[in-house]
């Protein structure tokens, strides 16, 4: 690796998937761009991919980091490390240190692709109303632009990521295409389990404030390599692109998939016009340099030659734009520790997950678990409603890989029966019995924007080359709480009409459960409740109107430095119940076109 | 010219070794259910042969092999060895949990380290935690057999395989 | 071997197409062989050259079976006389080398190169007892370009549309595109594409899509070096070496049968499903080209079931007991039901 020379026309920081994207509208154009990555260079050959491979493999819990070894100067958050709060803060055992009073359950992480290298793909689209949640239901805020001016972005991002979807799927409460659009490629099939959900959903409402809300499955819209559409071809894996141009079933898209048959930002990093990109990886970014009249005049970063090492260089990188595209969470602490875009006191705030809730059952005959991509259809029908005055809106995923991170099957399913004194044939008898009827429903909750979910800095916690560890501050307000309780209506609904015997409907929480909390009702009831990280960090420098409560503007320009941008989920104000990469890839390219006015 | 011709037999393992590994192949047939055919074809026998003699020791595995040898003797009936497994084998201090790890093993790949009161009697080895034993031992663990799928992350099994009816593991 | 004859009628056209059929799939089950004698995660180049050829093999299969509808013809796969008895000659030829079914080794890199050996320049298409695969192919060539200028191309391809197999259906492994055939044009261009693809020419290295064709990737294999630019045929390889490992090469015992194993039957029943599972592939594939072109799909989860049976057949000893292990002996089984 050569230190970059001279002025770009823009930096970026953060070889994720906004990044990436963006280098790609940049370079196309012949823009000059500098992109700054933390992390390892990842995933730029195949035999480097396979070595992931196996260490997943090899690795005993295969939590979504697992294929991914620790690096100390980038160091990343492993799921192992998250555990409860239960009043005793500050959890410092991993690389995030937990204030409480809960804890923040995500991972991402930091290596050239970002967490596109381990994310599942699923990518819906907002629906108009996430866009105006405020003016519409009295709750959260509304954002700086509506469904209608996104829209021609959707269909860019879509592109870009290579989703696989049916359009007429897709239409959940005003959801519009333009005319002569589809997706790139067909819909991904669904799961024969699918079709079991299907049946059992056939007929079913479910009934909230008076009103009666049908259920519906329908198919999931993944950036995941299916049949192409007109001239669209596939794109494969780094380096043998014939591999991956079409998913396998390999059914371990979270944490790898083995052929790179889903988007990961590593394919587009690969591709960038080497003329017009330069990348450095193992480059952290520490602070932004700020000029006299706001200018952002330079990106300082630490560049360490060696993971084994805390030994590192200091460096500035200069470019006429700048961008900050280094995840909600590290996109915060560059501001905070740079003293930057800060004048709202928004910086860091608002930080939001989509807290995923888990009911499980065993249903009555096999629906082939552990098959096909980790979900393939999904239930859209309370993604919008009224209700959503009273509690949070989600997305329901249908699971294909049984009781997954329910209960980790089918190793606990072996040692349980191994420890019991099952062998033999009637070990592979109880196991091929059970584990082929496990049925996982994952609920994905809206949370809404508060001052007090933040992530903040302190001298105290400093990582091995002296860059700050995230501190943070969380929790999961009634408004999502509630949300969860009428997710159990719904699975209790959904559970009995596929004709599941009470004794076979499994989802029970403790206080050992993960995310353990619980919830008051209206009529006294206590009611124990439990979650998981979704991985969507977001909320932490949110757009707006106005620079007295928001962070950046509608292109996600600072409103303190005209030419810093800082981009991602980080800017979503509200986060409705879709998974964000799609829509932050949308507005990524958004801002990108805005910089290529600038840089005309 | 440097392709050599791998159709040429191969040498025949040493006749002691043959017998261990003989034992242990048939051991590892009642213990997991699956027939020997099967079991060879997941190319596991030698490595976790070998696993066995590094991480329990020759001492603890002889007894093993032996005590099977005699359950072995007295009858040829796949049931009649199963229930004499359980009743004689797992309740043994010190071959119970060499068995319990022997059926693990097979299922997961994995070797789960033996219990306390095992390391103190019989010595606690490097090899003795609990850990995936290789990459390949993950893919071939029987489990993904057993319940009608492949192991996530390898064998991939095509494009919209997954629409397919389930299929139902036939012992 | 009965004399496939000359190329002098639409029957007789057809007829060779369908030999044709039978000598591209007759080259897979070795190529796989190979391929499945390398374990997972080792030799991974050599892996990726063996499985690059199978790929075009495939697509040679499916743009044969393109030629055989476009003329009118049907494909016929599944039946026993289908798949060749190996060892045997390549179906059609003069019977000067036989195919076997080995694993990865110098024996079986020799076959595969006389497989795919280069026409020399100056020989005479063949329509029946070729020496090379090359002359048989400008035997095809030459008999669609006599009969398109004798019956008129309207009374040659008479075939309907709805039976070739588009590129959007065939997509597998990157062999490269399918090659719809309405015309003369096309079908010169499928012909090519299948003669360029294997041997390349004694002239030239490259198959036409700036790869070595078959021949010389095979040859890089046996000497261990890539081509690299500017090598010719007669310098050989003298790029980079190709690391191989033959302490690793599964040791199958040549041309396994099912027939051998009586003494084994738990080897034997392995060897039967994955002769189940072959049979069904090639009815799968018989209904693909047999007007239903979407069924390739429902064929590629049968192909990788295959590749799982074999690789673990490769593993359990054989009936020799001499440390050579059993193998897919890829025989017909008319007891594989329909799925």
């Amino acid at each position: 690796m050569t230190a970059p020379q001279g002025t770009y026309d823009a930096i970026i920081v953060g070889a994720g998937p906004i990044g990436a994207e963006m280098a790609r509208v940049l370079t196309a154009r012949k823009k000059r761009v500098l992109i700054l990555e933390a992390g390892r260079a990842s995933g730029l050959s195949y035999d480097d991919w396979l070595s992931y491979v196996d260490t997943y493999r090899s690795a005993l819990v295969k939590e979504p980091n697992s294929p991914y070894p620790p690096n100390p100067n980038a160091p990343s958050t492993y799921a192992q490390d998250i555990a409860n709060v239960h009043g005793r803060v500050p959890v410092i055992s991993g690389y995030q240190v937990e204030r409480g009073p809960l804890s923040f359950a995500s991972t991402y992480l930091r290596s050239l692709g970002g967490t596109s290298l381990h994310w599942l793909g699923t990518c819906p689209r907002f629906v108009p109303n996430d866009f105006r949640l405020l003016s519409t239901y009295g709750v959260g805020r509304d954002w700086p632009i509506g469904y209608d001016e996104l829209q021609p972005w959707y269909c860019e991002a879509e592109l870009a990521l290579g989703v696989a979807a049916n359009k007429e799927d897709q239409t959940h409460f005003g959801i519009w295409f333009p005319d002569g659009y589809d997706y790139p490629m067909e819909r991904i099939p669904p799961s024969w389990s699918d079709g079991v959900y299907a049946k059992g959903a056939e007929g079913l409402t479910v009934e909230f404030g008076g009103v009666s809300y049908p259920v519906a499955v329908s198919s999931l819209a993944q950036a995941r390599n299916s049949i192409p559409r007109k001239g669209y071809r596939p794109i494969g894996a780094v380096g043998v692109e014939h591999v991956g141009e079409r998913c396998e079933g390999n059914a371990a898209c979270i944490p790898i998939c083995p052929v790179q048959a889903k988007y990961s930002a590593n394919k587009t990093i690969a591709r960038l016009d080497p003329r017009y990109a330069t990348l450095v990886t193992q480059a952290v970014a520490s602070r932004l340099l700020i000029g006299e009249n706001g200018r952002i005049t330079g990106v300082e970063y630490k560049r360490y030659a060696d993971e084994g090492s805390n030994q590192y260089q200091t460096l500035t990188a200069q470019g006429t734009l700048v961008v900050v595209a280094a995840h909600a969470v590290e996109g915060a602490k560059l501001l905070l520790a740079s003293g930057a875009a800060n004048s709202s006191d928004q910086v860091g705030r608002n930080l939001m997950d989509h807290p995923f809730f888990l009911t499980w059952a065993l249903n009555p005959v096999p629906v082939g678990a552990f098959r096909g991509p980790g979900q393939t259809s999904e239930i859209a029908s309370f993604r919008d409603g009224p209700f959503r005055s009273d509690f949070a809106a989600f997305r329901v995923d249908l699971g294909n890989w049984g009781w997954d991170i329910a209960t980790f099957p089918p190793n606990s399913n072996v040692q349980e029966l191994v420890a019991g004194g099952v062998i033999g044939r009637s070990l592979r008898r109880q196991l091929a019995d059970e584990i082929p009827r496990q049925l996982r429903v994952g609920y994905v909750l809206e949370q809404l924007p508060e001052a007090r979910n933040r992530v903040t800095i302190d001298r105290e916690f400093m990582d091995p080359i002296g860059c700050h560890r995230p501190v943070i501050h969380y929790d999961v307000s009634d408004y999502t709480r509630a949300g969860m309780v009428a997710a159990m209506k719904l699975s209790d609904a959904l559970f009995r009409n596929m004709g599941i015997p009470p004794k076979d409907i499994r989802t029970h929480f403790t206080p050992s459960s993960p995310g353990y909390m619980t919830y008051r009702t209206e009529d006294g009831r206590t009611v124990p409740l439990s979650f998981y990280g979704s991985g969507h960090h977001m909320g932490t420098h949110r757009m707006g109107v106005s620079r007295t409560d928001s962070v950046v503007d509608r292109y996600q320009r600072s409103w303190d430095h005209e030419n810093l941008y800082v981009v991602g989920c980080g800017s979503f104000p509200t986060v409705g119940s879709a998974n964000p990469t799609l829509t932050a890839v949308a507005l990524a390219l958004m801002a990108a076109d805005d910089m290529l006015r600038r840089l005309a | 010219m440097t392709a050599p011709d791998t159709t040429a037999a191969r040498r025949v393992p040493r006749a002691p070794h043959a017998e261990a590994r003989r034992r242990f192949l048939e051991l590892s047939v009642t213990v997991t259910g699956y027939d020997a055919a099967t079991l060879e074809g997941t190319g596991m026998v030698d490595p976790y042969l070998a696993t066995f003699l590094q991480v329990a020791g020759d001492g603890p595995t002889g007894q093993l092999l032996e005590r099977w040898a005699a359950i072995a003797a007295k009858t040829a009936d796949p049931a009649e060895r199963e229930r004499f497994v359980e009743a004689q084998l797992l309740p043994d201090p010190t071959v119970g949990p060499l068995t319990s790890n022997l059926a693990v093993l097979w299922y997961l790949g994995q070797w789960n380290q033996l219990p306390p009161d095992w390391r103190q009697a019989h010595g606690a080895r490097a090899g003795d935690q609990t850990r995936i034993v290789s990459p390949e031992a993950y893919v071939q663990g029987l489990v993904w057999p057993a319940i009608g799928t492949h192991p996530q992350g390898a064998k991939q099994p095509g494009f919209g395989s997954w629409a397919l009816p389930p299929r139902r593991d036939e012992p | 071997m009965t004399d496939l004859g000359p190329i002098d009628s639409i029957p007789s056209l057809q007829a060779h197409l369908q030999a044709a059929l039978r000598v591209e799939h007759a080259t897979i089950p070795p190529y796989l062989c190979a391929l499945y004698s390398i374990p997972d995660g080792t030799n991974l180049e050599a892996a990726r050259v063996i499985r690059s050829v199978v790929m075009e093999e495939m697509l040679h299969m499916t743009l044969v079976a393109n030629l055989l509808n476009a003329v009118g013809g049907t494909p016929v796969l599944a039946e026993p006389e289908f798949p060749l008895r190996y060892p045997g000659p390549l179906p059609g030829s003069d019977a000067a080398f036989e195919v076997a079914l080995l694993p990865l080794s110098d024996p079986a890199l020799a076959t595969f190169l006389r497989i795919e050996r280069p026409e020399q320049a100056g020989a005479p298409p063949q329509p029946g007892r070729y020496h090379t695969l090359a002359q048989f192919y400008d035997a095809i060539r030459d008999g669609f370009e006599r009969l398109v200028r004798d019956l008129g191309p309207d009374a040659v391809f008479t075939g309907p549309r709805e039976r070739q197999v588009d590129p959007a259906t065939w997509y597998y492994g990157g062999g490269g595109d399918a090659i719809v055939v309405h015309n003369l044009e096309t079908a010169r261009q499928a012909i090519d594409e299948v003669k360029e693809q294997g041997e390349g020419s004694a002239r030239s290295i490259d198959d036409g899509d700036g790869e070595p064709a078959h021949y010389y990737r095979f040859l890089e294999l046996r000497a261990g070096r890539r081509f690299r630019q500017g090598d010719t045929p007669e310098s050989g390889p003298t790029g980079a070496e190709i690391p191989l490992d033959w302490t690793v090469i599964l040791p199958m015992r040549p041309n396994p049968r099912v027939s051998e194993y009586s003494a084994r039957p738990e080897v034997q029943a392995k060897m039967v499903a994955f002769n189940r599972a072959y049979t069904r592939l090639l009815r799968e594939l018989q209904r693909a080209y047999g007007g239903e072109p979407h069924r390739l799909r429902e064929a590629v989860p049968i192909m990788y079931e295959c590749r799982y049976q074999a690789q673990a057949l490769m593993r359990m000893p054989s009936f020799a007991g001499d440390g050579t292990t059993a193998g897919p002996s890829f025989e017909f089984d008319a007891g594989a039901g329909f799925e």
